[in-house]
């Protein structure tokens, strides 16, 4: 579907790069620098205008993420604002700064749920990645957020070491009083790109990893709900399927700390800017831009893809990933 | 008759996204009319009634035939719930 809509549905905003981890994957790792996030987050007072006018623009939906979202300059008076409009508001988080104080903070804003990032069942898996005493910190964060009552999503990263412990990662999820569970992939890109060899799992390891994922009897009972990246496809049998692949630029979009809008989060380039809300409205941005009308316009759907016989189903894949490998499929191309 | 809870209606685009399947549904524009007739809470009656008086039919049947094949069709589409 390429139709431009009067406004995304979802909007992503990625509030600052700040992290207080140093995550070996993370898109935006290089950019949690001081010499970085001295240049980033506009205004306080911009933020909350282009709230006001994404409330007009009739948003759906509005995340903030990051970096770590809640290490972002006033973050709370941002999260009060929006949360007087009529969005459904959530948070992605690495869990590590949840305390009480905070919960009960997401609670009085109505945050509707928190995705909190975990990629093992035990401290070794998690923190290859993450980094040394993450494991427990998240851990302790999640069972803070699923007492209160407020929605959890628990996302996973699948990379060379745990992709084989899928299963068991949803098991553990649901001890832990979570029932659903984001898959994600590595796309080569910010630290990523440095540590491919230590992180990136094959082709053939990802569908082994969704393979023994869609055998566990709590994803095959619907006790636990697998959440697969956007452009997945029905070849897993997992019963989570999107037929509209990569809502990218059409459904949603997404704002970057520096107030610059792209398609998606992981659109850094440059060249896939559409604009700045600093100096232009959103809506001006979203209905006008060029980038935008490239991006819509089945960008780099080649002619590969045009005969597969797949394409309805995989709906052209992750384009992000098509355009970072300069290769045009996807890293889970199901073409022949 | 109501909306899915796990839906998105847009009545600008002519649209309706499911949140759980991640699927968009494009309307037609008499399928989104009768949509936005609904979403603002108006019984089946009431929709054919609006409908007559807006485009001024003196035969009902057209309209009643519209709204049947909408409901039958946004039913089937998994939009709406009793």
């Amino acid at each position: 579907m390429n139709k431009k809509l009067f406004s995304p549905l979802f909007i992503c905003w990625d509030l600052t790069y700040r992290c207080n981890l140093k995550c070996i994957h993370c898109f935006c790792g290089e950019l949690n620098t001081e010499e970085y996030i001295h240049n980033e987050q506009i205004d306080t007072k911009r933020i909350i205008e282009i709230i006001d006018e994404l409330e007009k623009l009739k948003i759906y939906s509005l995340e903030f993420a990051g970096g770590e979202p809640l290490l972002a300059k006033s973050f709370y008076e941002i999260l009060n604002h929006a949360s007087t409009k009529n969005f459904k508001i959530s948070l992605a988080t690495n869990g590590t700064l949840i305390n009480d104080t905070t919960v009960d903070k997401f609670k009085k804003f109505g945050i509707s749920s928190v995705q909190i990032s975990l990629d093992g069942h035990n401290k070794d898996l998690h923190e290859y990645i993450r980094g040394r005493n993450t494991f427990y910190r998240t851990i302790e964060g999640i069972k803070k957020v699923v007492d209160s009552g407020i929605q959890v999503i628990i996302a996973t990263v699948v990379h060379k070491k745990n992709y084989k412990y899928l299963s068991e990662i949803a098991n553990f999820i649901i001890s832990l009083g979570v029932n659903l569970f984001r898959v994600q992939f590595i796309l080569p890109l910010g630290m990523a790109s440095h540590n491919e060899d230590m992180i990136m799992p094959s082709h053939i390891e990802k569908y082994e990893a969704l393979e023994k994922l869609n055998k566990n009897i709590n994803v095959i009972e619907n006790k636990l709900k697998v959440i697969l990246p956007c452009f997945y496809n029905k070849k897993t049998e997992l019963e989570n399927q999107n037929s509209n692949g990569c809502g990218a630029g059409i459904l949603q979009a997404n704002i970057n700390p520096y107030g610059e809008i792209t398609a998606c989060a992981l659109l850094t380039n440059k060249d896939w800017v559409a604009g700045n809300i600093k100096d232009s409205s959103f809506e001006d941005i979203w209905r006008n831009s060029e980038v935008f009308n490239i991006w819509r316009n089945n960008y780099r759907l080649n002619v590969e893809c045009k005969d597969c016989s797949l394409v309805d189903i995989c709906s052209k894949g992750c384009r992000a990933m098509a355009y970072l490998n300069d290769e045009f499929k996807t890293s889970l191309c199901l073409g022949e | 008759m109501k909306l899915n809870n796990n839906l998105i209606y847009r009545f600008e685009d002519g649209i309706i996204f499911d949140t759980s399947q991640g699927v968009l549904h494009e309307l037609n524009e008499t399928g989104n009319e009768i949509l936005k007739l609904l979403d603002e809470n108006n019984s089946y009656n009431q929709i054919i009634e609006i409908l007559v008086s807006k485009y001024n039919l003196s035969e009902k049947s057209q309209i009643i035939e519209f709204v049947d094949e909408a409901f039958e069709s946004f039913k089937e589409k998994g939009i709406l719930h009793e």
